[in-house]
């Protein structure tokens, strides 16, 4: 920060922090997903008052999730596994949220989720919200470029479509975040994603 | 079959395969090994609440049991044999080539998916059971009684840390560890074809790996990218991987590969098969499948994918449908040929959201039936070695 600031000047930006959070300590901003279908579900994005649950504000996008319907199938790279299913239902943390994953697969706006064992106590790792877009938020043709539906199948990660007409889904979900929540990089949001059928 | 559209498939694509099967029917005849008439395409009837005891070695819990056409035998583990990070894409036990130990996955719960995996030893003669390594996994038996696995830096697994681990291996179940990778990474041990191991490496994010073939300690070379392992051939000179599929750039297929440099043998466009209800596309194939011979059996979209490997080819033997709704679970795993290459056992777990339990599938490929045997509280799996090279 430069030393020339004037003090007005910090005092709206300390202010504005701390209004800030104050909103998101009034809100609790949290997605559910609707797991009804491999690549036809539903993704939506709360917020909602803290205090009495009324839902304030609310968007929802297609999105797909596994490449099979077995929650329990976990997709293991390291073992030559690349199949997975779909995200087991129930709540899950959010443990990151960015915009410029730089991942070997998964890249640009992210939100990491915990892990989560599936009926049968397997642990499902290295789940996602996220598109097909490079780190730099852009389209890279063939691994980071958003091809057609077929790109809503997944390991287990939720993936919600960069395609379209501005704003797409992924910008959609990334503003209303960052507008409603505003966390960046690691932290943990408690219970922030739920998954039902 | 790849140049073939799809909208042919229904004309073109059953005759063709019906002739090519024909011949592979023929031939099968002629190893005396398994049918005379395996249709190529069609689903199974499943037989309900069916007792069947398959011939081989399975875990249930913290039980062993061995079954042969003459006895049944049962052992007692001191722990369940459990691989919660592993998921059924590897065995949670395996044999030695001699059959007097098991190599064992076992878990020790911290939390909902906080843990310590440890390997264990069992010996079948005195019942000793030890602890051979902890945070490790995953073990593979080279044909001489050398035994490999993967062990972590930090032995609990947890939430945030990415769980990176060494490839060891001792020359026999007593000796000491000798570090292969001087480096830790998230690497993962899947078997031996021969005297070389066939080691994956997943990209940090976990979305990805490739898959490595390891000559001598930190001694290893490319095989493949972005590729499922089905299987390592019986004789340890291939692997059979798979690739592509739905939302990736190429379509899904199986190729066949040389372990001594990666080269691809042959290959089989899987998006042009046909699948017996839906007349669909197979979609996906899963691992790991079972090599027996020159037959491969894996799980796939449609239920169960047969295919034959020769000396440069793989071609589709047989694509089979099981209705999941109808057996009553979201999906099935570890299909293992049994008794030759006729029948194939397989499990499936009851679905979500109700109490866990698992079955059992005895299926006749040829008949086109399956006994679906009732469902039991502790999980029963296999214990099998992916491991090639030891025929």
């Amino acid at each position: 920060m430069s030393k020339k600031m004037p003090i007005a000047a910090l005092v709206v930006v300390v202010a504005s922090l701390f209004a800030a959070d104050l909103a998101r300590a009034a809100t609790i901003t949290s997605f559910r997903y609707h797991r009804d279908s491999l690549i036809n579900a539903t993704l939506t994005l709360h917020r909602r008052d803290a205090n009495t649950g009324r839902i304030l504000n609310t968007d929802s996008w297609r999105a797909g999730s596994g490449t099979v319907q077995d929650a329990c199938n976990k997709a293991d790279p390291a073992h030559g596994d690349n199949v997975g299913g779909w995200l087991p239902t129930g709540f899950y943390d959010i443990t990151r949220h960015v915009h410029n994953y730089p991942g070997s697969s998964v890249q640009g706006r992210v939100w990491q989720l915990q892990n989560h064992a599936c009926s049968d106590g397997t642990v499902r790792t290295e789940l996602f919200i996220h598109t097909e877009e490079t780190s730099s938020g852009g389209q890279s043709c063939e691994q980071f470029c958003w091809d057609g539906p077929n790109d809503y199948y997944s390991q287990g990660c939720i993936k919600v479509a960069r395609a379209g007409a501005a704003p797409t889904d992924i910008a959609e979900a990334n503003n209303h975040w960052d507008a409603w929540d505003g966390r960046h990089g690691a932290f943990t949001a408690v219970d922030r994603l739920y998954v039902f059928t | 079959m790849a140049s073939i559209p799809r909208r042919w498939i229904g004309r073109l694509g059953i005759a063709t395969l019906l002739v090519s099967l024909g011949v592979a029917a023929a031939a099968l005849s002629a190893s005396g090994d398994a049918p005379t008439a395996a249709p190529d395409v069609g689903a199974f009837a499943i037989e309900q609440q069916a007792a069947s005891a398959p011939p081989g070695l399975y875990v249930s819990g913290a039980r062993v049991t061995e079954r042969t056409k003459e006895r049944t035998s049962t052992k007692q583990l001191d722990n369940a044999a459990l691989a919660p990070l592993l998921g059924k894409g590897s065995p949670v036990a395996v044999p030695s080539p001699d059959g007097r130990l098991l190599a064992y996955n076992s878990w020790r719960s911290t939390g909902p998916t906080g843990g310590t995996p440890t390997l264990r030893l069992f010996d079948f003669a005195s019942s000793a059971d030890i602890v051979l390594a902890r945070g490790a996994q995953a073990p593979a038996w080279r044909h001489d009684g050398s035994l490999a696995y993967e062990q972590a830096d930090a032995p609990a697994f947890g939430s945030t840390a990415p769980y990176q681990r060494r490839i060891l291996v001792r020359d026999s179940a007593s000796a000491s560890p000798t570090v292969w990778t001087a480096r830790a990474d998230l690497y993962g041990v899947i078997g031996w074809a021969g005297d070389r191991l066939i080691v994956g490496r997943a990209s940090p994010d976990g979305q990805s790996g490739e898959l490595l073939a390891f000559d001598r300690p930190n001694s290893s070379h490319l095989l493949a990218v972005n590729s499922g392992l089905v299987a390592i051939s019986p004789d340890g000179a291939h692997v059979l991987v798979s690739d592509g599929g739905p939302g990736l750039s190429t379509p899904l297929r199986l190729r066949l590969l040389d372990v001594t440099d990666g080269s691809e043998t042959a290959s089989l466009v899987l998006a042009d098969e046909i699948g017996p209800s839906s007349g669909g596309p197979v979609e996906w194939v899963d691992v790991p499948g079972s090599w027996r011979g020159d037959l491969v059996v894996m799980t796939a979209s449609p239920g169960l994918l047969v295919v034959r490997v020769g000396d440069k080819s793989v071609k589709a033997e047989q694509v089979l449908g099981l209705d999941l709704r109808q057996i009553g679970t979201d999906g099935v795993y570890e299909p293992r040929f049994v008794d030759g290459t006729k029948r194939i056992v397989l499990w499936g777990n009851s679905p979500e959201g109700t109490t866990p339990r698992t079955f059992q599938l005895d299926c006749d490929r040829v008949a086109l039936t399956c006994l679906r045997g009732p469902d039991t509280l502790a999980a029963s799996r296999p214990a099998y070695d992916r491991s090639g090279g030891t025929e």
